[in-house]
Order: structure tokens, then C-alpha cells, then sequence
């Protein structure tokens, strides 16, 4: 259920680190109960903006709300909104998976009485309850992740920031975290936040943010910015749209003119195609 | 954050480090050697120097006895850098990250690392400290708890320099780095290997400007009754004030709380 309440308020963000500025002034807004797609190649401002949302970094200047608190002025606020998981592992190992949960619970402040059941609840939902007394450096890529995720919803936040829950997973594991994710967006309609670099995961949301150098350049349905690349007749993927929109060339990587040039007569070519189509 | 949560998150915080501890079973088995192996090295070294020791020290102490309220207050301080170490840890496996979004203040954080550290720094030391009788230190019951209480604020004190360097430090090579050219200097320039006697001036200086000393003087006060350096005001050579065991108690407690505050500054400023 989306409603118009706008649970995700960013404006005018801007972030520098010295001299580059990693977050060039943007602006979006998320409603509750979106699905929300946060896009961008590597070093586009992804993570320093998803830093600052969730209090980790202050902005240099503009305004971000969660839930009606900005991350400034009231952190704890937003702390308590949301759940995070992060890109990189962020578990402890040497601990079993329900004491991973009940120190989250207790620093999270969820109520004792509720603790365990709770726990439990989300260790159902992950297919982890059976292994619920193993340490966590007994557990495979997917199965921690799939934890993450339960505890990033441990205390019942209004958000869930997911920063590329499937990278360096195979295949069937990505597909289980998938079903997971969409489940839960069923059951408890919470507002879902994701970045990625799987398209084809993509395009499962409600809504696209593309950002590239710091700015956003494109904010709308993937229906819509299909339609706004390729025309209304087209057979374009969003892995089409996104290198159209934001180029081939390769991120963080000086590539020669030369390259260059090749690249961007590959990116005409399919934007042409895809006119005359 | 309310006074329960915030009392709460500082236990759990705490009994995580416990739990580390426990699990690891090099550390648990190091922190029993360690004592052990000071029994060993020390009986054999008395015999080499134990003559030239007695001769600065006094007839009535042998160099095992001079040695352990020294290893005491090193034993506390190895492991208290060491709980700085785990905090480099935790940002190397991610789950600083954890810590550091949950909605609770920087200052509890530092508070539960601080607690966490000294809780184990004060067991290592207790086991130490209970072989004291086989050496032939005959401590009272009261000294026994004094020595206790003591230990209990170094323990603290030292861990809040330790959990400063390690928010301070970003990895476990800077950290070694430090190591070396900071906490092996405070150990060897404390007295706690040697006495501090006849040392030329710029040694002097380090050793009165360590810390540290002042923490290995007041366990030695306390076992032996017999102080190596003096807290006060020398006018012309003659002490005018003279603190004794409540300076050494003053700098340690004084840099205690300098570290303490230094290390929840340091949490509020990781990101």
C-alpha cells in the first residue's frame, strides 16, 4: 500500500570530499510503502547519499527527513525508523545468530516481553530458526545475508535500506533473497529503499532514482523512463536505459579518448536503433 | 536514550567483549600462562640478578617479589591495549557499522567498550594476583582488597587509553605501529621490569612523565610498602609535600578521566 505520505524527504543534499562534490545538490522523496530503486554506477554518490541517510555522514548543506526527522537534528529519530543493510558484511561471527538478534533488540530498545518473540518471528521469516544457536562464521553468504535482512527489521522500522543485498551472491541464493524481500513487502507493506547494480532486480520497483556524478537525472517509473529513452514501441531493458542515461564508460577507470569515443558511438548507435524502432 | 536503555545497551555492549573473550580460548588460556609463566622466568632470573637487585632494592625483598606488583600492572595494561585492538576489528569486519546506526549515543558505546575491556583486564589480573601467596608475598586481607580496588581503577583508566587508541587508529598494521613505539616504551620506562634508580636525567623525565608509573608504583606501595617515585613538591632536593600512594592514585584516576572523555570524543567523531 503506498500512501502519500512522504516518508523519505531529500533537499537540495550536497556532500563534498575536498574538492569533489560526491552529492551535487538532489532532490527526491519516497512515499510510504514504495518500492523504491536508488541507481547509479560505481561512484555516482550511491553510498555517500545512503551515508547520510542513515546519520553515518553529515550533509554540507540541503535537508534530509526520515519518518519527519532530519538526520541532523534528531539522529536517534531517524535511527529508530530505520533498518540498514549494509553492502558489506556488518555481523559479528563470533556470536551465535540469536545473540546478533537480542543485542540488536536491546540496543534498539524493543521492549523485553517482546524480545523473544520477536526474534523468533523474524529468524521464521529468514528460514533460520533451525540454526538459530549456531555461530554466524558457520553460516554461507546467503544465509547471513538473509540474517541481516531479519535484523534490519528486528525492531519494526518504517524503512528498510537494502545497499546491494545480492552482490557476490549465486544465482539461486539471489533468487531466495528476492522472494524474501518481495514477501515481506507483502506482509508488513514497509517501505523498501534499494540500490543495486542487477537491473533485472530493478526492475521489480515501484519507482527509479538514476544518479551520476553526484546529481539525479532521472526519477520515475521504469515503465516511464523505458518510454522516455526508447519511445512508446520498444524492446529496451533497463540495463538499456541505464547505460543510456548514464554512458558507457567505465567508472573510476581514466579510459583513453580513443575508448571513449568508441563508447559513445556504441551508445548513439542503440539510442538511434531504438528511435527508428 | 531513558536511564534504563541507556544501562541496558551499556551491559550488552559489555557482555558481547565477555562473550569474545570466552570464545576465544587462546586468550583465556594466554591470560593463565601468563601468571604462570612470570613464575617460572622470575625464579630463574633471581639467581642471575637477583644479587644486584637486592643491593638497590633492600635485603628484605627478593627480584620475583620487587617484579609482581610490575607484572600485575603490566598484565593490566597488555590486555587493556588490547581491547582497543577489537575495536579496529569490528570496523575491519563491518560490524562497527552495526554499532555505530543504532540508536543509541556515542557515549554509551565508548562507556560499554571501556567496561567490556576492564572487566577483562581486572580477570587476568585477579588470577595473577591470587598467586601472590606462592611467591611469598604475604598480603593481609585488607591490602588483598586494597590491591583490588587499585587494580580495578588502573584497569579502567588504562582501557579508556587503550579503546582511544583503537577508535583513533583505522587499521591492525597502524595499530602494531603504535605498539611499538608507544606501549612498549610506557611498559619498559614504568619500573615495573626494573628499579628506578641512578637513571640519567632525559630517562628520568620519560619515566615521570609516563602515566603508567605512577600506576606500577602504587601496586608496589601497596605489596611492598616501598616507592619508587614521589609525587609532590622537592624544594632544593627536600620534598616540602609529600603525597605518597594518594598522588600515584590522583595521576592515574586524573588520566582516567582524560582518557575516558578523549575516547567518547573519538566515538563521536567515527562514522
Amino acid at each position: 500500500m503506498i500512501n502519500n505520505k512522504e516518508i523519505i524527504q531529500v533537499k537540495n543534499l550536497v556532500r563534498n570530499f575536498g574538492k569533489i562534490k560526491a552529492i551535487d545538490g538532489i532532490s527526491f522523496s519516497v512515499k510510504e510503502g514504495e518500492f523504491f530503486g536508488f541507481l547509479g554506477p560505481n561512484g555516482a554518490g550511491k553510498t555517500t547519499t545512503m551515508r547520510i541517510i542513515c546519520t553515518l555522514l553529515a550533509p554540507a548543506s540541503g535537508q534530509v527527513k526520515i519518518n519527519g526527522y532530519d538526520v541532523v537534528k534528531n539522529p536517534e529519530g531517524v535511527r529508530r525508523s530505520i533498518g540498514m543493510v549494509f553492502q558489506e558484511e556488518s555481523l559479528d561471527e563470533k556470536l551465535t545468530a540469536w545473540e546478533n538478534l537480542k543485542f540488536h533488540a536491546i540496543l534498539y530498545d524493543v521492549p523485553s516481553t517482546q524480545q523473544s518473540s520477536r526474534i523468533i518471528e523474524v529468524l521464521e521469516m529468514a528460514g533460520l530458526v533451525g540454526r538459530k544457536d549456531d555461530l554466524v562464521n558457520t553460516f554461507s553468504g546467503g544465509m547471513k545475508r538473509r540474517l541481516e535482512i531479519a535484523r534490519g527489521l528486528l525492531h519494526r522500522p518504517r524503512v528498510l535500506f537494502l545497499d546491494e543485498p545480492t552482490m557476490g551472491l549465486d544465482p539461486q541464493t539471489r533468487r531466495h533473497i528476492w522472494d524474501y524481500i518481495q514477501d515481506l513487502r507483502i506482509k508488513e507493506s514497509i517501505t523498501v529503499f534499494l540500490t543495486t547494480h542487477y537491473m533485472d532486480e530493478a526492475e521489480l520497483v515501484d519507482r527509479v532514482g538514476i544518479i551520476d556524478n553526484g546529481k539525479i537525472i532521472a526519477l520515475d517509473t521504469v515503465a516511464n523512463l523505458k518510454k522516455q529513452v526508447g519511445g512508446v514501441s520498444n524492446h529496451l531493458t533497463l540495463d538499456d536505459v541505464f547505460l543510456a542515461l548514464t554512458g558507457w564508460q567505465i567508472r573510476e577507470e581514466t579510459a583513453s579518448d580513443k575508448d571513449r569515443m568508441g563508447q559513445e558511438n556504441r551508445q548513439r548507435k542503440i539510442l538511434n536503433n531504438n528511435h527508428k524502432n | 536514550m531513558n536511564l534504563p536503555h541507556i544501562l541496558k545497551s551499556i551491559y550488552v555492549l559489555w557482555y558481547r567483549e565477555l562473550l569474545h573473550y570466552w570464545r576465544d580460548p587462546v586468550r583465556v588460556v594466554a591470560s593463565i600462562m601468563m601468571p604462570v609463566g612470570f613464575l617460572i622466568f622470575g625464579s630463574g632470573l633471581s639467581s642471575i640478578v637477583g644479587k644486584v637487585a637486592s643491593e638497590v632494592i633492600g635485603p628484605q625483598v627478593n627480584l620475583i617479589q620487587f617484579l609482581f606488583p610490575g607484572v600485575l600492572g603490566l598484565s593490566v595494561f597488555f590486555v587493556a591495549i588490547f581491547s582497543g585492538v577489537s575495536v579496529i576489528w569490528d570496523r575491519e569486519f563491518g560490524f562497527l557499522k552495526e554499532i555505530l546506526v543504532a540508536p543509541i549515543s556515542r557515549t554509551v558505546v565508548a562507556l560499554g567498550r571501556i567496561a567490556g575491556g576492564a572487566t577483562i583486564a581486572m580477570i587476568q589480573s585477579s588470577i595473577l594476583l591470587a598467586i601472590a601467596p606462592f611467591i611469598g608475598l604475604r598480603l593481609s586481607f585488607f591490602i588483598f582488597i586494597k590491591l583490588w580496588f587499585l587494580m580495578l581503577l588502573i584497569s579502567l583508566a588504562l582501557t579508556a587509553f587503550g579503546v582511544l587508541i583503537g577508535s583513533l587508529v583505522r587499521t591492525t598494521e597502524a595499530h602494531q605501529m603504535i605498539s611499538y613505539s608507544l606501549i612498549a616504551p610506557m611498559a619498559l620506562l614504568s619500573g615495573a621490569y626494573f628499579p628506578l634508580e641512578n637513571l640519567p636525567f632525559w630517562m628520568d623525565l620519560l619515566v615521570r612523565i609516563n602515566p603508567f608509573t605512577y600506576a606500577v608504583d602504587a601496586l608496589r606501595q601497596t605489596t611492598l610498602h616501598f616507592s619508587q617515585i614521589t609525587v609532590g613538591i622537592n624544594i632544593f632536593g627536600k620534598p616540602i609535600i609529600f603525597l605518597g600512594i594518594f598522588g600515584d592514585v590522583l595521576i592515574v584516576f586524573v588520566f582516567g578521566i582524560i582518557m575516558t572523555e578523549l575516547a567518547i570524543w573519538a566515538f563521536s567523531r567515527l562514522e
